[in-house]
């Protein structure tokens, strides 16, 4: 991942990190500090479980300025907080004959979650100035407490550097990161304009595709015409290709047909013969077949109603040149179309008797399959195999993804949603 | 009773994600945090260790925990060296292990003569380290880790309870000692989580603002891919098949005509599918720099079309790299080099366009273009009939295997490297050519494996893996 926060929402994201780290520390310490003088009053004093009860009530008032973090709320935990280091300190201290000094770690608890507060400062200065005002509260309140107690005062090291540490942490966070100030946008750049080359790869694909099956077909064409007048079948052709390329729009008249193409139905029968016969694989066979070639189709016709616009128009063109290449090299007036199908795709295997060919000798030549029938198909998520040998043949599978399949109970219900027509 | 419109549930990061690994330039930012938390540990466990000479029974014991916690605030310091990106797991662990080490071999040198608990230094320097792991480890881990710790460090403060100078319940010993690591480690788990999703939050909608910009640019750049594609067609094709078709007849010069236009076209067309994205990267700032007056000489030596393995982000930051150096003071611009060799397969063009697409259920083709069938009967029917039950167990085979492997994007499942080469002369001093390159190095780190820099005045040398081939992340075309 390479998109970073750029830098206005740097200062926001930290904030609210530091923030959530502050509020989780603070809750472990008045958590240790609610069930360690639970304890004590089940052992040693039980008047400490008032000690437990400010605690708790610390605790809810943390939750709560978490859940919304409101400066009401700052001010009610400050002020709760300060009155709950206070009682802690007073109660803890005062077992008799249990701590040495006012130095302890488990006194220092509730000031640390006190000083926490500030760690939910919208900005640095301002998470300074919170801990600031929470650190002398703490330690006024916890000295006044000290001086009510038996135990000597000794200074509380744990707060002072807690605080320490969260104010250092907030003023690193706080200072702007300005080296990587000029890098942030420039990624970002880099990764727009990735997805602009992508889209423009796309579109050239699809361009070059288009021009392979109607330029270089026809100029291979008429490269291999004898000389004379031109067929019907070649006429039809050049015309339907001069056609398309002079409307200088053809890319994204595609689109534009496709976005507009009603969706398929999916299994009413009454329809799915339409469906056949309006289908860009029927239309292309039917122009071989124009131009002289033998075509069988065997197999689930039906299942073609399952390709939405898009997939239709490309099976169809990649289909297309499949043919033509039956047409231009294999030496051989027929070929077979096997359309099969199962949940999730659609399959056409088109199979020729012709002369076939290996790897090597269609090197010079992958344009069309590797352009116009493999791209084409990947790009609808679905998959091509090639089978050849020289004299034994071609077999193309065009496998591409397709609508579920409606299994037999379901047909009625969905077909009886459907509006009339 | 009413129930409101459930909310779409906010996207939330990978579990493996850290703000380093998300956002390597903020993680360049937040860096400073190990030196300083490094020297906070290293100084306060040498000062407790010295202030408590009466506690300690075996001094050799008491120097080598603080020896440890030096190594292991060291080893900190050296894994959060942004030129040494990503901060790996085992790093964190192996800090973490040193820790416990320093704690328990400090426990040893003051057995039964431990006073208090609270003085102890490892498990706050154990706390510490914890913390300063909160930019470069993922949540989960270092909550893990840092419960792992606490549980250790209560189990020692049990077994000492009995020997302490406070006669307190032994509980509480537990609930100080833990406390002291459990505090900084939820704070730490709580940061990372946070800072992570904001993050991937941030980037899942910028993904899409970008995604409907390109959008919306479709119509202009199809426009501009007809235009293109037409002029390269040339003044010749069109009007050729025009008058072909008026004339209604053809004639043997025609034909020769056409057989080479033919050729042409083709080749040109093949030209331009062998293109790759960092082809058009580099004309661009080719062109950029000839804008600029100079006089640039790029080479690209990418023979076997690896760049087209590369996903968006990989693309994005050797982009922002090339172009960063191009626009860097000083740059020579005969001298850019980007070369791309490895080892294992080249991408195949499946790859590419089926993922390009998003398509999950997408099936790879064998590698190559034809796959020759050894058919032995020239009958029609036969052949047609062998290969399509061919075509059928090909079929089951992948529909077989496929659930499982659902990204698999080489046959076989084979790890192919790439390594990207790319070269500058670049006449700044050192210092500011490091300090102009850092962030794009730091984003570089985090898309690919083993990044090295060198340089020998003035040429500079970046060097970095790209692995396939064991569920990649490739997202893009050509």
């Amino acid at each position: 991942m390479s998109l970073g926060l750029p830098g206005h929402l740097v200062q926001l994201t930290l904030a609210r990190a530091l923030a959530r780290a502050a509020h989780w520390f603070a809750l472990t310490c008045l958590m240790a500090a609610a069930v360690s003088v639970a304890i004590l009053s089940l052992n040693r004093s039980p008047e400490l479980w008032i000690t437990t009860v400010v605690v708790v009530a610390m605790g809810a008032l943390l939750v709560l300025f978490t859940r919304h973090r409101r400066i009401a709320f700052a001010v009610a935990f400050l002020a709760v907080g300060t009155l709950g280091v206070y009682v802690f300190t007073l109660t803890v201290l005062g077992v008799p004959d249990v701590f040495p000094a006012s130095n302890m770690f488990l006194v220092a608890l509730p000031k640390m979650a006190l000083v926490m507060v500030g760690g939910a400062g919208s900005t640095a200065l301002a998470g300074v100035l919170w801990s600031t005002a929470a650190f002398l509260l703490a330690e006024a309140a916890a000295l006044l407490a000290i001086l009510g107690t038996a135990v000597p005062y000794r200074p509380d090291l744990f707060t002072l550097s807690t605080y320490l540490v969260l104010v250092g942490v907030m003023v690193l966070a706080g200072i702007d990161r300005r080296a990587s100030n000029a890098a942030q946008p420039a990624i970002h750049r880099a990764v727009q304009d990735g997805a602009n080359r992508q889209l423009r790869d796309a579109l050239d694909t699809r361009a070059i595709a288009l021009l392979n099956d109607t330029t270089v077909a026809q100029l291979v064409a008429l490269s291999l015409e004898e000389p004379g007048a031109l067929s019907p079948g070649l006429r039809a052709s050049l015309n339907d290709t001069l056609t398309t390329l002079h409307d200088t729009n053809w890319l994204t008249d595609i689109d534009a047909r496709s976005a507009t193409a009603p969706k398929p139905t999916l299994t009413a029968q009454s329809t799915a013969n339409h469906s056949w016969l309006s289908s860009a694989v029927y239309i292309t066979i039917e122009r071989c077949r124009d131009r002289g070639l033998v075509v069988e189709v065997t197999g689930d016709r039906d299942a073609l109603a399952r390709l939405d616009a898009d997939s239709d128009r490309d099976v169809g063109l990649a289909l297309q040149q499949c043919l033509v290449n039956v047409i231009l090299h294999a030496g051989v007036a027929s070929a077979e179309v096997a359309i099969e199908s199962d949940l999730t795709t659609i399959s056409l295997l088109i199979t020729d008797a012709g002369r076939g060919f290996t790897e090597s000798e269609s090197a010079s030549d992958r344009l069309g399959l590797r352009q116009s029938v493999r791209r084409r198909i990947e790009q609808l998520g679905g998959s091509v195999l090639i089978w050849s040998r020289p004299g034994a043949g071609t077999s193309v599978r065009l496998t591409v993804p397709a609508a579920q399949k409606q299994t037999p109970n379901q047909t009625p219900n969905a077909a009886s949603r459907r509006p009339t027509p | 009773m009413t129930r409101a419109t459930p909310t779409p549930r906010r996207p939330r990061a990978p579990a493996s994600a850290s703000q380093q690994r998300l956002d390597p330039i903020g993680g360049l930012a937040a860096w400073p945090i190990a030196p300083v938390v490094a020297l906070i540990v290293v100084t306060y466990a040498v000062v407790a260790t010295i202030s408590r000479p009466h506690e300690i029974q075996n001094v050799e014991l008491a120097a080598a925990a603080v020896a440890a916690l030096m190594i292991a605030a060291a080893v900190l310091v050296w894994s959060a060296r942004p030129d040494l990106a990503p901060f790996t797991r085992t790093r964190a662990i192996v800090i973490v292990a040193l820790g416990v080490g320093a704690h328990l071999l400090a426990a040893a040198s003051t057995w039964q003569f431990n006073g208090m608990i609270q003085d102890d230094f490892a498990p706050i320097g154990l706390g510490l380290l914890l913390l300063a792991l909160a930019p470069f480890r993922p949540w989960k881990e270092i909550l893990l880790l840092g419960v792992s710790v606490a549980v250790t460090v209560g189990v020692t403060a049990l077994v000492q309870s009995p020997f302490l100078g406070i006669q307190t319940p032994p509980v509480l010993f537990v609930i100080i000692a833990m406390t002291q690591v459990l505090a900084p480690t939820l704070a730490a788990a709580a940061y990372s989580r946070q800072v992570v999703n904001s993050i991937y939050r941030w980037q899942t909608d910028a993904r899409r603002a970008i995604r409907a910009r390109t959008e919306e640019s479709r119509g202009l750049l199809a426009q501009s891919v007809v235009d293109h594609r037409l002029t390269n067609l040339g003044a010749d094709v069109l009007p050729f098949l025009a008058d072909v078709l008026a004339r209604q007849t053809l004639t043997a010069s025609d034909i020769k005509r056409a057989r080479s236009l033919a050729f042409q076209v083709r080749r040109v067309l093949v030209a331009e599918v062998d293109h790759t994205w960092l082809d058009d990267l580099i004309d661009r700032e080719r062109i950029g720099l000839t804008e600029h007056g100079l006089n640039p000489l790029c080479v690209i030596a990418d023979p076997e079309r690896r760049a087209t393995g590369f996903d968006s982000d990989q693309r994005a930051a050797v982009g922002a790299v090339i172009v960063a150096l191009c626009t860097l003071k000083g740059f020579d611009p005969t001298s850019l080099v980007v070369q791309i060799d490895g080892s294992g397969a080249a991408p195949t063009d499946t790859d590419q366009i089926t993922q390009a697409f998003g398509h999950r259920g997408a099936r790879p083709t064998p590698a190559t273009d034809t796959t020759t069938l050894d058919i032995v009967t020239p009958a029609q029917t036969q052949a047609a009939a062998q290969a399509r039950a061919q075509a059928r167990a090909q079929d089951q085979v992948y529909a077989a295997t496929m659930p499982r492997t659902p990204r698999r994007t080489t046959d076989a499942g084979s790890r192919a490297t790439d390594t990207i080469t790319i070269q500058a002369g670049i006449s700044l001093p050192p210092f500011q050519r490091r300090r102009a390159l850092r962030p794009y190095l730091s984003v570089l780190r985090a898309v690919f494996t083993r990044v090295r820099v060198t340089s020998r005045r003035p040429l500079l040398t970046l060097e970095f893996d790209a692995e396939r081939g064991h569920l990649t992340k490739t997202k893009g075309t050509r």
